[in-house]
């Protein structure tokens, strides 16, 4: 039995982290959205980014799974808070009690304390059970209310009762044996305590035995071995229960870690929404080009108190964006806001924008111009070029690309012609790319010889108002780092 | 079986060989050599089996049989497995038989029997679908596939099966209250553990990882401890019939001669025990004299360092041998550096006898000498040689003679004590004999040393063994038509030299660029081509 709220087929689990996911991180400036996500919470927070660089959705399908629970959950926070309440709980249940029990090696230590946790957890799965209702709409939390009252019924309770009453082993304890090769006795199977089987109790204390020895009182060295022995008949017993108690738990830390995502989502909406920003969910296909957007922002503005430039852009049949134009006139604004909304709509969450259509990529990366390195000025152009390689070793036909002033750390003339047979390679092999350059012999090119299917946004250097709004149009060869530059001076 | 073959000498040889003197595996560096190969196997006590030098072709043409028989990976494998198999064994024996309980004893050695019969019969299929081609390996088999059928041993064989198969199925019912144990022939039928696991199982399991560490039967403590034993004999008491056969059975198969000494090579202590076949003991040993050579060899050989079995030179005196070089030094490379030494050619034949090496310091002169040394001793007790490939005079024995800087002796007594060596050698030598002479006469005068080397080239020419001979006096390089002239190079044109050009270019704007690009696979051809192919095709 498992929660299943992210995925009809899978349920969380751990990925290696890679370099790549790391520069994206960077470059697109996401650590202040999951701190907004998962504020204070470590563990939430480490669901966020797990989720969000490393399990997105795999087809349109899960994308529409992952909507209809996360809009199921905004719709009523409170039951959401009350499931992972209980999830919380019962993994906190261990370390409230006989914590040192647990980890204890005695088996009959592991025993006792296992038993008690037990029976608090098959309470808290009763509990749970009984949360569910007709109230939720969506796929992923109707099945999981079903299955809760298909598996927790009232004989998977019984059994579980009478399994743990056979570990009450107060009496005296009886278990099937062999030996094995050093003549050792081997326990087989253990038929439980004395204590707690009635009748059969009494039948096992009258039996006559076969054979049989007394250790005396006073024997330390054979009442240490007969205390071993009688740990050796529960070894096993006591690790079958450690892996029951471990399946309950794992249950629970699968339903809460699911949950810690809707919920850091719902927080950060809930953030945007208090500054009047609008978030949608996306309609998100399989396949095609870019993106279709109306209203697009990127959130980091906002959560940093400033005020958010929203964009238009019509690409979704185009697989390639080059972006020009004035400096700070708000091409890496655009170009992170693209990303993030693609990697939040590939994770079946809100997009910053009004409305957006876009298609899933096979895996988003980001080549970003490094800061200025003092260190590294010599080989900063290698420096480009090995981490495009290390890229290019990940991207598959329907990756996408963001670049960000690429392959500019050599002369003008070096730097186009590099960047023109990357970019048309990747556009040849069917990868998506958005490309911010001030390159302008590079863009001038494709704009002549390849102009068709692709899209040209062009920032302008015009007063504040249209500021940061990016709109068609053809490179043009200043960069407009002369006004930047009186500005300054 | 009539007579036991042995697979160091051929029938009708005396099994004890000439030590040479303790000079010769000082200056060869044999003696580093033969302690690392014994280093991983000191149970089998090989190093006087390396130090005694036979000197004589139909010892050596034996031995090259076994050993091209044991080049085959399929052969020696078999042998390998063997042996790490027996080791198992005997130190399972060597525990078994300090067991104080008697039961526990005799289940013990039980197993250890039913191993034995296992490892010897997995020896004898192994070898058998191998083919061993030598008739020394092919007498082995058949003695073992003779033994292993002969009716006594299938007995044994039989009886310990039946014994194990009964005492591991036997089961019975342990119930512990208080200090009191009581046991039962009948068992009872619940099983709290799969209740357990059968309710649970609808709970996914979880990814395991942080298990508690379980507590370890510990190697040392094999012994039974006073509950366990008394548990056992509990047992017994349940199915007296079985543990009272278990009791004849060690009686007859593992109870050891108490007569028996105990046998100084620790390999050959099992002969006492009744179920060993004690020929194959002794032949496991003596294969050892060559698989420890080969294991020592093995990582050179994974390193490039070529080895071979030589052929043969008898009638004429000739010796060849291609990208030789000096073993001892070659495994303390490998282990220390990590890098390999240089290869040498060495070649000797018609009429030339000696080899005269001379040439500036530090240019390898002494490891060719210890090289040349080492192919003739290693090819004259049967083993492989440092080289690509060889053809070697047998000789009847090496002697050497090397400088040795560090005696505190005055220079008249030490020139002394070299000439009588000399002598001696002299004296005992043959014209099939070999000398290896380096630097002999270092620390005297020129003139003396040059009155002195003429008149032991006299003596050698008189003598007409093979020489090589390491001296600063090139002039004796040019005495003779049987002299052969070896000059070490220092700087040589081959030897690899690191090069820095710098070569002028014109200027070329996009070329520099591009070709950074192409390097790293970024230029439009390679990278199409790169996703292309790693994207699953649609």
């Amino acid at each position: 039995m498992l929660p299943h709220l992210l995925d009809p087929e899978k349920s969380l689990a751990a990925f290696p982290a890679s370099v790549q996911e790391q520069h994206l991180v960077e470059d697109l400036g996401l650590a202040p959205l999951f701190t907004a996500m998962a504020e204070d919470d470590d563990e939430r927070r480490e669901i966020v980014e797990r989720v969000i660089l490393r399990w997105r959705c795999r087809d349109a399908a899960t994308v529409r799974y992952r909507q209809e629970a996360l809009t199921d959950l905004s719709a009523q926070p409170e039951r959401a808070e009350a499931i992972f309440a209980i999830a919380q709980n019962s993994l906190d249940l261990p370390g409230q009690s006989h914590q040192f029990l647990l980890f204890s090696k005695s088996p009959s230590r592991r025993l006792r304390a296992n038993t008690a946790l037990m029976q608090e957890l098959l309470r808290q799965l009763q509990a749970l059970r009984d949360l569910g209702s007709a109230t939720f709409h969506s796929d992923a939390l109707r099945k999981l209310f079903s299955r809760l009252q298909q598996e927790i019924d009232e004989s998977f309770l019984q059994a579980a009762q009478e399994a743990l009453a056979a570990l009450q082993l107060d009496e005296g304890v009886r278990s099937t044996a062999g030996a094995d090769a050093t003549g050792r006795c081997v326990p087989e199977a253990l038929h439980g305590g004395i204590g707690n089987q009635g009748w059969l109790g009494k039948l096992w204390r009258t039996q006559h035995e076969d054979a049989g020895f007394s250790i005396a009182d006073r024997d330390e060295t054979g009442q240490t071995a007969l205390g071993k022995l009688r740990e050796q008949l529960l070894t096993q017993t006591a690790q079958v229960l450690d892996d029951a108690v471990a399946r309950v738990l794992q249950f629970f830390r699968l339903l809460r870690d699911e949950l810690h995502f809707y919920l850091a989502a719902i927080t950060l909406q809930q953030k945007l929404r208090q500054q009047g920003l609008s978030c949608c969910l996306p309609e998100v296909q399989e396949g095609g080009g870019l993106l279709n957007a109306t209203g697009l922002y990127s959130p980091l503005l906002p959560l940093r108190g400033e005020s958010s430039v929203s964009n238009d852009i019509a690409a979704r049949h185009t697989p390639l964006i080059i972006i020009t134009g004035a400096n700070r006139g708000g091409k890496s604004t655009l170009l992170r806001a693209i990303g993030i909304s693609q990697l939040w709509a590939e994770s079946g969450l809100y997009s910053f924008a009004k409305t957006v259509r876009t298609g899933l990529c096979q895996g988003i990366f980001s080549h970003f111009q490094q800061e200025e390195d003092a260190k590294l000025q010599h080989g900063k152009f290698a420096e480009e070029l090995q981490r495009m390689q290390d890229i290019a070793a990940e991207l598959r036909t329907g990756s996408l690309i963001l670049f960000n002033e690429s392959f500019a750390a050599t002369n003008e003339q070096e730097g186009s012609e590099i960047a023109r047979q990357i970019t048309l390679a990747l556009r040849d092999a069917g990868v998506r790319v958005i490309f911010v350059t001030h390159l302008y012999s590079f863009a001038k090119n494709l704009f002549n010889k390849e102009g068709e299917n692709i899209l040209f946004l062009r920032a302008s250097a015009e007063p504040e108002a249209q500021r940061f709004q990016l709109l068609p149009g053809a490179p043009q060869a200043s960069s407009f780092a002369r006004e930047i530059y009186q500005e300054i001076f | 079986m009539t007579s036991v073959i042995s697979l160091l000498w051929p029938e009708g040889e005396a099994k004890q060989d000439p030590t040479p003197e303790a000079a010769v595996f000082h200056d060869l560096h044999l003696q580093e050599i033969f302690a690392a190969v014994c280093l991983p196997v000191p149970d089998f006590a090989l190093v006087d089996w390396y130090h005694a030098f036979p000197g004589k072709s139909t010892v050596i043409r034996h031995r090259q049989a076994i050993l091209r028989d044991l080049l085959q990976p399929s052969i020696r494998s078999a042998w390998t497995s063997f042996t790490q198999r027996m080791q198992t064994l005997r130190r399972q024996l060597e525990q078994a038989q300090k067991l104080y309980h008697d039961r526990q004893r005799q289940r013990v050695f039980l197993d250890a029997i039913g191993n034995y019969q296992t490892v010897f019969s997995s020896l004898v299929d192994a070898l058998t679908a191998a083919k061993p081609r030598s008739t020394a390996l092919c007498t082995v088999l058949e003695g073992l596939i003779h033994e292993l059928q002969a009716p006594q041993r299938q007995e044994m064989h039989d009886t310990a099966r039946a014994l194990r198969q009964e005492l591991d199925a036997l089961r019975y019912d342990l119930q512990i209250s208080g200090s009191h144990v009581s046991l039962w022939r009948e068992c009872l039928q619940r099983n709290v553990d799969e209740e357990i696991v059968h309710t649970f199982s609808r709970f996914l399991a979880a990814p395991s990882g942080e298990e508690n560490a379980r507590e370890e039967q510990e190697i040392g403590q094999m012994d039974v401890d006073p509950v366990q034993a008394r548990v056992l004999d509990a047992i017994a008491e349940l199915f007296p019939e079985l543990f009272a056969r278990l009791a004849v059975f060690y009686q007859r198969w593992a109870q050891p001669d108490p007569q028996a000494a105990i046998d100084a090579v620790p390999a050959l202590r099992m002969a006492r025990y009744p179920f060993v076949f004690v020929p194959l003991l002794h032949w496991e040993r003596e294969l050892q004299f060559y698989l420890a050579f080969l294991d020592f060899l093995s990582p050179l050989e994974a390193a490039g360092l070529p080895s071979c079995v030589p052929e043969l030179c008898e009638e004429e005196k000739r010796t060849h041998a291609e990208s030789a070089y000096d073993l001892a030094l070659a495994a303390r490379l490998r282990q220390e550096q990590q890098e390999n030494p240089v290869l040498n050619d060495i070649d000797l034949h018609g009429s030339e006898r000696i080899l005269l090496v001379s040439g500036p310091n530090q240019g390898g002169k002494t490891t060719y000498a210890r090289c040349f040394g080492q192919l003739h001793y290693l090819a004259g007790i049967g083993l492989p040689v440092p080289a690509q490939q060889a053809q070697l005079f047998v000789c009847d024995a090496i002697y050497t003679h090397f400088e040795r800087r560090e005696d505190a002796e005055s220079e008249r007594s030490k020139l002394e004590a070299d000439l009588l060596r000399l002598r001696h050698d002299l004296e005992r030598a043959t014209p099939r004999s070999i000398f290896v002479l380096n630097e002999l006469f270092h620390s005297t005068t020129l003139d003396d040393a040059r009155f002195l080397s003429q008149e032991l080239l006299k003596r050698l020419r008189h003598l007409d063994p093979l020489v090589l001979w390491v001296s600063f006096l090139d002039e004796l390089s040019r005495s003779g038509a049987d002299v052969v002239s070896i000059l070490s190079m220092v700087d040589s044109e081959e030897e690899d030299k690191r090069t820095f050009r710098l070569l002028r270019k014109p200027a070329d704007g996009l070329a520099h660029a591009l070709s950074l690009a192409r390097k790293f696979g970024l230029d439009y051809p390679q990278l199409l081509a790169r996703i292309a192919h790693a994207s699953p095709s649609s």
